[in-house]
């Protein structure tokens, strides 16, 4: 215990900006906490009220914040190291929830099959064949996502290194193409599928509440999306500090050019960056579906979440320690709005925004103006 | 004495300024004085022209959003995600001064403005989002201003979206149409506007032929005239105007006449002014002041009793009380004309001002434009005011124009989206290219989506389709269409320029293009004309064509036995042979009736085409040498 | 093969500005050719035109005698080409350790690398110091050490320094021109220094580049000392 602490304390002495990123943290917490304490001396909850909807909105926050850092952090990684703004990111994780959806039914579908061999070993055991399941789905809208926007990138963007605009523009357009796509299979926004409600078996291997009693109910898949979105990332973090590829691609985020000096193929990380990106896109679209189901709305509702997070977090100097904040705060926010003020529930994280960009328009890592 | 001279040189001198705007603006006056000729013939609830009218409406409409986009990003590389609030706004703005229930007390007080104020009022309000917009985050460079931009776009989005009290919500808000819309004076303040607009035009065209004195002039000018007059005829009601209209354009060949005598004997005539100056004073008088007017006037008449009927029937109409909805589309398709006529000739005027250029100079590289001491701060914050009071126009008409809103359709991401589109696919920086995209997505999408309803295709393809023409577009078309064709044009013009006739010089100077301009403009109106009239004005126009052809290109022909010349003439005739079968056999299926005169100019075509090839025979060894010259030619070039 | 690197007559544009016009020059095999001239005289850019980063419009660029002008970047610097820039360009983010393993290439294998980084705290004994340091927070000289250490991680034939005393206190240039002058065992270099005279020892021909273009060249460097001449007209030392 006491050397994690030491770790910790050590990580902070190393990088003063996040200490003071926290410090920005701890005091926004602060802020929102002391207006929710008004709030219930205003309101008539009783203290065991506030307990439960504070819990709550904590694990839903904490979970979405985790999928969001996931999915922003694709979204950072290409604007970092390619510099393009990818409009389409919102997109990519509306199909790779598509995509999750889609797979998760087809392999159970399969496993179901009595023809086929793997049903001796899912037939009966629907606990192993939903892990199994979702497990491929995952996988699976990672590795398409990452094919398209590999695509993508490799025949259309490539063309256009150097003219931020067109970039712009060009990603707007597979926005749109992907969000008709998405319509013409799907249907509009009005409809969400969730996986449970299109299953065969009516059977998906998280799906009950956690009760502590006395209304402290959680859902469990919130609190498996918490651990899954910490160790993902943590296996992220890992992999820019150990493998060479995460070492280049973080130098190339401060110098690309210089990289390319040193003898690596520039083009090729860009498209691998933008894989990257998009597989994260992809799995964090795939593993939210269970939660907020599949929807061809959520396009551009997620792209404007990335965009208000990069922003917070200071997206032209910052790195992954801003991102991580900046989503937790919208993250946190968004829920304890949404269980606290439901009338600004939509609004919160643009309020958020104004602030901090008034405060520090570099945002939380930014140098300021 | 000098008093007189005096106000004569005022005169002159205004005069002078007249006719500067006029041979300044050629192609805007002309198209505008079309557009403004076109509801003119509208008299009855049935009339095939008003779907014509209210699509152009809405595409006049969503040009204005799509230019004021294009004034940010192709002027000042700003790319504006929220757009779409500047528009929303003023949809909202208008809605709330027409409708005084909407909003709590004390600011429903907005609601005492009238009607033709509220839509200043709505782009001083647009404007002056687009200020604050531009005061948060137009210090911030390129990518940065696009999200922010979003994300106040979102905030307003989700303000209204969360206040169905003020909004409407998902049932939408009912935005009354503004009474004044719908009354007989409001519309003959716009005719008087479309006779001032002709009159203009008319005016142009005079002064055109008066310098351009060579032959190609009245060529150039005399498919005008023919189509005009044809218009009138097809949708005029009274035969005398058109017959009117043809006087006028016989006293315009006239005055080409005379001037192009003078200018031919002008060389010798150095001592006419000194030997007998009271002669030349007059021919002055004729050919400046007697000829144009009796022009004017002829012509203004002519269209005036072609349409008059129509008119006054609008007018009894009213004054009886009876029912003015007709009233509505014309004047809302001439309310929406007029916004984007000024604005359009303002951004104009202002983007060509040193002004212009330092935004120009900002865009395109600002640290460079700041060290040459431009401020680009100032030049952005005014680029945005001003493009979103245009935008917050836009909004206003949609409000009025389409009697309800509510926060998805006109503060809904999409419509920045359509913005894009329309400006990309139109061209980036051209000003125009956008209302032309508008247009074209907007035509398209309407008729595409009836297209596929019938065949049974879902109609979301289309906008598929229109998805990848954007993305192909940016890729690989990166100045959209009227920037493409304006990179082309250069080479175009230049063998234009030097485009000979045997021995007729055509000579296109950058002067005539205008007639281009109108004449496209007319095609393109005629075609989306859903009106019988339009197979009687193409049989008209290609009567035309041959009659053309028959008198004026034979006699080089035969003159100078130019084997090229006949190619290229056989190939008409045969096109348009095979283009009057077509149209004949369209009509015998759709329309019956008129075939008449079309098999008439087929069988005209077809005997002429089997001349040509009669001729051909005759010809053929200079043609088989000019065709051995042209393929080798080609071969050495490809060495 | 007696020069190891040779551009023919190269022009080079960057954007729309004619910056070289018409660079010739050879760097022989295992010599230091000093590049010298002013400020802006387009020394970089002749680095850069090198290393493919600005391809140039005309001419020709030739490393052990086959040519490489069109080649996209990293592969010409996979031939065997180290790059230490002007302004360092270190990678501050990164631990001086990851500095150094980003810099190594596929080609060069662990045990090389290990061989490679012998030398590297053999020539610069302190880099041993703040290996798991941020770079981002090394002072001046460190990071300059860190930048030509960057180039040594690979074996490579062509060393191109660009002006790496630039910023330095005159003590730790002179430090640095001596570790450099032990780097002309191992690798032929192509020096851009403004401090010719510290440099005049270490070498062997240079060429003066004037506004885009070869001004001089010749390959005694205690004679162009001498010109005063030259050295105001090109290379702004009053006379
Ligand atoms: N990215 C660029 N764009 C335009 N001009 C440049 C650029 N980089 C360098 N230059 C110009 O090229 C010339 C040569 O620059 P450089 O090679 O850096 O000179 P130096 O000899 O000092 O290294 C200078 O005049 C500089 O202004
Ligand atoms: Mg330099």
């Amino acid at each position: 215990m006491q050397r994690v602490t030491f770790t910790i304390k050590d990580y902070l002495d190393d990088n003063p900006r996040v200490k003071q990123i926290l410090k920005y943290c701890v005091s926004i917490a602060l802020i929102i906490g002391a207006g929710l304490l008004v709030k219930v001396a205003i309101d008539v909850y009783t203290w065991n009220g506030f307990i439960i909807g504070v819990s709550k909105s904590l694990v839903n926050g904490l979970a979405l914040s985790m999928l969001l850092f996931l999915m922003v952090s694709g979204f950072f990684l290409i604007f970092g190291l390619c510099g393009v703004i990818n409009f389409a990111h919102g997109a990519f994780f509306m199909l790779g929830g598509f995509m999750g959806f889609v797979i998760y039914l087809a392999t159970e579908s399969v496993f179901l099959d009595p023809t086929l061999p793997f049903f001796l070993i899912f037939g009966s055991n629907h606990l192993a064949l939903s892990i199994t399941a979702f497990i491929v789905s995952a996988l699976g809208a990672t590795a398409v996502m990452a094919l398209i926007g590999g695509g993508i990138e490799f025949f259309t963007i490539r063309r256009l290194y150097g003219n931020p605009i067109a970039q712009i523009l060009l990603t707007v357009g597979f926005m749109f193409i992907i969000t008709q796509v998405a319509e013409l299979i799907w249907g509009p926004p009005q409809i969400s599928y969730f996986i449970i409600n299109n299953s065969q078996i009516s059977y998906f291997f998280i799906s009950g509440t956690l009760d502590l009693g006395g209304g402290m109910i959680f859902v469990w898949y919130r609190i498996f999306l918490i651990f899954l979105g910490l160790s993902v990332a943590g296996l992220m973090f890992v992999g820019f500090r150990r493998t060479r590829i995460g070492l280049q691609i973080q130098a190339g985020i401060e110098d690309s050019e210089m990289v390319e000096a040193l003898g690596t193929n520039i083009r090729r990380l860009f498209t691998i960056v933008f894989m990257l990106g998009s597989g994260l896109a992809g799995f964090s679209g795939a593993v939210l579906v269970p939660w907020i189901g599949a929807n061809s709305g959520h396009g551009l509702t997620y792209l404007i979440y990335a965009f208000v997070i990069v922003v917070i977090g200071g997206a032209h100097y910052g790195r992954f320690e801003g991102t991580f904040f900046s989503a937790l705060i919208v993250g946190l926010s968004m829920q304890f709005a949404s269980y606290f003020a439901p009338g600004i529930k939509d609004v919160i994280v643009f309020i958020i925004m104004a602030a901090i960009l008034i405060l520090r328009p570099g945002g939380l890592t930014g140098h300021g103006q | 004495m000098d008093n007189e001279s005096n106000i004569k040189g005022r005169f002159r001198g205004s005069n002078r300024t007249i006719s500067s705007f006029l041979s300044n603006n050629r192609t805007i006056i002309a198209a505008v004085a079309f557009l403004y000729l076109l509801p003119l013939g509208t008299a009855a609830a049935t009339s095939p022209t008003r779907t014509l009218l209210s699509l152009m409406t809405q595409i006049m409409i969503f040009g204005l959003l799509a230019m004021s986009f294009d004034l940010q990003l192709g002027r000042s590389a700003l790319l504006n995600f929220g757009q779409v609030a500047l528009f929303g706004v003023g949809a909202y703005t208008m809605a709330f001064t027409l409708n005084s229930d909407i909003l709590p007390p004390p600011f429903n007080l907005i609601a005492a403005i009238p009607f033709p104020l509220t839509i200043i009022v709505a782009m001083m309000i647009g404007g002056f989002l687009g200020l604050i917009m531009g005061l948060t985050t137009s210090r911030l460079r390129g990518t940065a201003f696009a999200f922010i931009a979003l994300a106040i776009a979102e905030f307003i989005y989700n303000f209204f979206n969360e206040n169905p009290a003020i909004s409407g919500g998902e049932t939408g808000l009912p935005v009354p149409i503004p009474g004044i819309i719908r009354t007989g004076p409001f519309y003959l303040f716009f005719v008087v506007i479309a006779f001032a607009f002709l009159a203009a035009f008319i005016g142009m065209v005079i002064l055109y032929l008066k310098k351009r004195t060579e032959r190609i002039g009245l060529i150039l000018v005399t498919p005008v005239m023919v189509v005009l007059t044809t218009v009138l005829f097809v949708f005029g009601t009274n035969i005398l105007g058109p017959l009117v209209v043809i006087v006028a354009f016989l006293l315009l060949i006239l005055l080409y006449w005379f001037e192009r005598s003078e200018s031919i004997s002008d060389p010798l005539q150095y001592s006419k002014t000194r030997t007998n100056g009271s002669e030349e004073e007059r021919a002055d008088i004729l050919t400046d002041y007697m000829l144009p007017f009796a022009i004017v006037v002829l012509f203004l008449l002519g269209v005036g009793l072609a349409f008059g009927s129509n008119i006054a029937g609008l007018w009894a109409l009213w004054a009886e009380g009876g029912s003015i909805f007709i009233l509505k589309i014309p004047v809302q398709y001439y309310l929406v004309l007029t916004c984007i006529t000024i604005i359009y000739y303002f951004t104009r005027r202002l983007l060509s001002s040193p002004f212009g250029r330092m935004i120009t100079a900002v865009a395109q590289n600002e640290g460079r434009a700041e060290a040459l001491g431009y401020n680009s701060y100032h030049a952005k914050i005014v680029v945005l005011f001003i493009s979103g009071a245009i935008a917050s126009l836009a909004g206003g008409l949609y409000a009025q124009y389409f009697g309800t809103i509510d926060p998805n359709s006109v503060l809904g991401v999409d419509l920045t989206i359509n913005a894009m589109l329309y400006t990309i696919i139109g061209g980036l920086g051209t000003l125009f290219g956008p209302i032309l995209g508008a247009g074209v997505v907007e035509y398209s999408t309407l008729n595409l989506n009836i297209i596929f309803q019938s065949i049974g295709l879902n109609p979301g393809l289309w906008l598929l389709g229109l998805g990848v023409v954007y993305v192909f577009i940016v890729l690989f078309m990166p100045h959209g269409i009227v920037g493409t064709i304006g990179k082309r044009s250069v080479s175009i013009k230049d063998k234009l320029r030097r485009f000979k006739l045997g021995n007729l010089e055509f000579g296109l100077k950058d002067a005539d293009y205008w007639i281009l301009g109108l004449l496209g403009t007319m095609g393109f109106f005629l075609l989306l004309t859903e009106d019988a009239g339009f197979t009687l004005i193409i049989t008209g126009i290609f009567a035309f064509l041959d009659a053309f052809v028959l008198f004026v290109v034979y006699y080089f022909v035969l003159s100078t036995k130019d084997s090229r010349i006949l190619l290229s003439i056989t190939g008409i005739f045969g096109v348009l042979t095979v283009f009057g079968l077509l149209q004949m056999y369209n009509s015998i299926l759709l329309l019956g009736g008129i075939w008449i005169p079309l098999l008439i100019i087929t069988v005209i075509s077809g005997v002429l085409t089997a001349y040509n090839l009669v001729l051909i025979n005759r010809f053929r060894k200079e043609i088989r040498s000019y065709l051995a010259g042209g393929i080798r030619r080609i071969f050495r070039r490809g060495r | 093969m007696k020069n190891l690197l040779e551009i023919q007559d190269a022009h080079v544009y960057i954007g729309s500005f004619y910056i070289l016009q018409g660079i010739s020059l050879v760097v022989p095999k295992g010599e230091v050719t000093l590049l010298l001239g002013r400020n802006g005289a387009g020394k970089t850019t002749t680095m850069k035109t090198i290393l493919g980063i600005y391809p140039p419009k005309e001419g020709k660029i030739i490393f052990r005698e086959e040519e490489i002008t069109n080649l996209p970047t990293h592969k010409i610097v996979n031939k065997g080409i180290g790059y230490v820039p002007d302004t360092r360009r270190i990678f501050g983010t990164l631990t001086v350790e990851q500095n150094l393993i980003v810099s190594r290439r596929k080609a060069t294998s662990h045990s090389e690398m290990q061989e490679r980084l012998e030398l590297i705290f053999d020539l610069f004994p302190d880099i041993r110091g703040f290996l798991k340091q941020k770079a981002g927070t090394l002072s001046g000289g460190q990071q300059q050490m860190l930048a030509v250490a960057r180039a040594l991680v690979n074996n490579n034939d062509l060393l191109l320094i660009d002006e790496p005393t630039e910023g330095l206190s005159p003590l730790l240039a002179k430090n640095l021109i001596a570790s450099l002058s032990r780097l002309k065992e191992f690798a032929t270099i192509l020096l851009v220094e403004q401090n010719f005279r510290a440099v005049s020892k270490l070498g062997d021909n240079y060429y003066i580049i004037d506004s885009g273009k070869i001004a001089h060249e010749g390959n005694n460097m205690s004679e162009l000392i001498e010109d005063k001449v030259l050295l105001a007209k090109y290379l702004g030392v009053s006379i």
